[in-house]
């Protein structure tokens, strides 16, 4: 895999400061870690802070979020690593607005260890801090077993949703309430097609021939449930949608938010072809699809991971919310 | 009685000792994990070490909680991340204290291995760290309670880590990146349970020349 990179141990630092020259205005490193950022404006008072963190390769999860509307703060980990519980606990400082803070982050060990870590430093501070851990990728374990599930896209939706009812000036348990509302109705499921390569690895973290792809792959390369001959576009999005709709209770009426996203590899019109299927899959359901977003920024991965996303989400007024 | 100063003199020890680890760890930990114990270790021992190198902490509490919090800054894994939450139950059990007695060592004992399970919701018998620190813990309170003095319980205490982290081999891996193998790890010593048997060694090596 060719990369433009200068130092593969460099990656990340040198990443964060080309993201702090383009968007000046919008971020800023915190005072204590150059692996927190916050909104360039932060802490706003009176509102609820939302702080989100996970490891580096996912470009715009998870510090493309950071803005009005959406979330405050970010730390950021190595290559597929979670940040330190420090850098986390910074990030909250830095955007407590005297309401709280609430962390919304994808359910890995690594990550969920460190939150929590995080949320202690945070109550010896008397920083009220609550968890939300986004876990939809329907693939992961069943939905019996859903504290099981990795969190993958469904973050976007918790993101979105979260941070509007934020701007409305709620409290910390109904910012909560609204983000643990979507990660319920959230179900998301992975395509892979060809793996990607850590920077200071080197090599590919797998192998997958070029006329393969694995259905329920996760984002590092955790094993999915089959590796096929690739299909037809059709083909793979009812694979796709099956498996969703089948996990979330919908019945006819109800509507629904689709976001495909190619993870920064398959190419926009791919995940434009794989829409008009969903659509008419969503259509014979009886469910509206009331917002559909092919290549919207989701889950996006400099590693060179060609994958695609697909999730399903009951959708609330509140997704037209401005943000940026 | 061991007063803070001694107790950072032991741990700069055990820091050093743990460092020299740390080519060995990742190449046990390369068998069923992903190799990145080594990295864990070398970088968080390190830290340790610096910390430790201009701490002017004068209470016991604090100095363990900081021990964790600069472990885990360095290297925020899996492994680095349990074994901050175990310094800093460790340093939650006597905070305050400038000094402490045997006592106080049990209760950093159940600290450390209390704030391991919180953490890493794991028991005894997953094949983890806590296959060796519950042992080692059991046998040191058992010996106490019994006739022995401190130096035979904390001799008891290493005896049974030894034992606890051999007995890993046979068992399946049910947490973390290991899991994934499932069958492959039977017969595998865990990685993360020999690390804490060389700290526990250390420890209780560099404490009974201070005492």
């Amino acid at each position: 895999m060719k990369k433009i990179i200068n130092d593969p141990y460099q990656v990340v630092d040198e990443t964060l400061s080309g993201i702090l020259k383009a968007y000046p205005y919008h971020l800023r490193m915190s005072k204590d870690s150059s692996r927190a950022l916050v909104r360039a404006d932060a802490p706003v008072k009176g509102k609820v802070g939302i702080c989100t963190g996970g490891g580096s390769g996912h470009i715009p999860v998870f510090l493309g979020y950071v803005g009005p509307g959406l979330l405050d703060g970010v730390s950021v980990g190595n290559v597929f690593s979670s940040p330190g519980a420090d850098d986390m606990f910074t990030a909250t400082k830095e955007v407590n607005g005297g309401a709280g803070v609430l962390y919304i982050f994808g359910n890995y060990s690594g990550d969920v260890m460190n939150f929590e870590m995080a949320a202690e430093m945070a109550g010896m501070e008397d920083i009220p801090v609550q968890m939300s851990i986004v876990k939809d990728d329907v693939v992961s374990a069943p939905r019996s077993e859903k504290d099981r599930r990795r969190g993958v896209a469904g973050l976007f939706f918790a993101y979105k949703l979260a941070g509007a009812k934020a701007d409305t000036m709620a409290s910390l348990e109904e910012v909560k309430a609204t983000a643990d509302q979507v990660i319920e109705e959230t179900c998301s499921i992975g395509v892979a097609l060809s793996p990607c390569t850590i920077p200071a690895a080197g090599q590919p973290t797998f192998t997958i021939a070029e006329d393969e792809m694995e259905v329920g792959m996760g984002i590092h390369g955790e094993p999915g449930l089959e590796r096929t001959k690739l299909k037809k576009a059709d083909e793979i999005a009812d694979i796709m949608a099956e498996k969703v709709i089948a996990d979330l209770p919908f019945k006819s009426g109800d509507e629904a938010a689709v976001l495909i996203n190619g993870l920064g590899a398959t190419p926009p019109e791919e995940l434009f072809i794989l829409n008009n299927r969903f659509h008419d899959i969503l259509q014979k359901h009886g469910i509206r699809l009331a917002y559909s977003a092919p290549a919207e920024p989701g889950v996006q991965d400099p590693a060179g991971r060609p994958r695609i996303l697909a999730i399903f989400v009951a959708v609330e007024v509140i997704l037209a919310y401005a943000c940026h | 009685m061991l007063a803070t100063k001694d107790m950072l003199a032991v741990l700069q020890a055990v820091a050093s000792d743990f460092e020299s680890h740390s080519e060995e760890l990742r190449q046990l930990d390369a068998v069923i994990g992903d190799g990145d114990l080594g990295v864990t270790v070398g970088l968080g021992s390190k830290a340790l070490r610096e910390y430790l190198s201009s701490s002017d902490e004068d209470n016991i509490g604090q100095l363990l909680a900081k021990c964790g919090l600069q472990f885990n800054k360095a290297s925020p894994s899996t492994f680095g991340t349990l074994l901050a939450s175990a310094f800093m139950g460790a340093g939650k059990a006597v905070t305050g204290k400038t000094e402490i007695g045997t006592e106080d060592f049990v209760m950093i004992a159940d600290g450390a291995v209390d704030g391991i399970k919180k953490r890493g919701k794991a028991e005894v018998g997953d094949k983890t760290m806590l296959d060796c620190l519950v042992p080692a813990v059991e046998a040191f309170k058992k010996e106490l309670a019994g006739s022995a003095d401190f130096k035979g319980a904390l001799q008891a205490a290493v005896s049974a880590a030894e034992e606890g982290m051999k007995d890993t081999a046979p068992m399946m891996s049910k947490h973390g990146r290991a899991s994934w193998h499932r069958e492959k790890t039977i017969g595998v010593q865990d990685a993360g349970a020999t690390a804490m048997y060389y700290l526990i060694e250390s420890f209780a090596r560099h404490l009974l020349s201070r005492i």
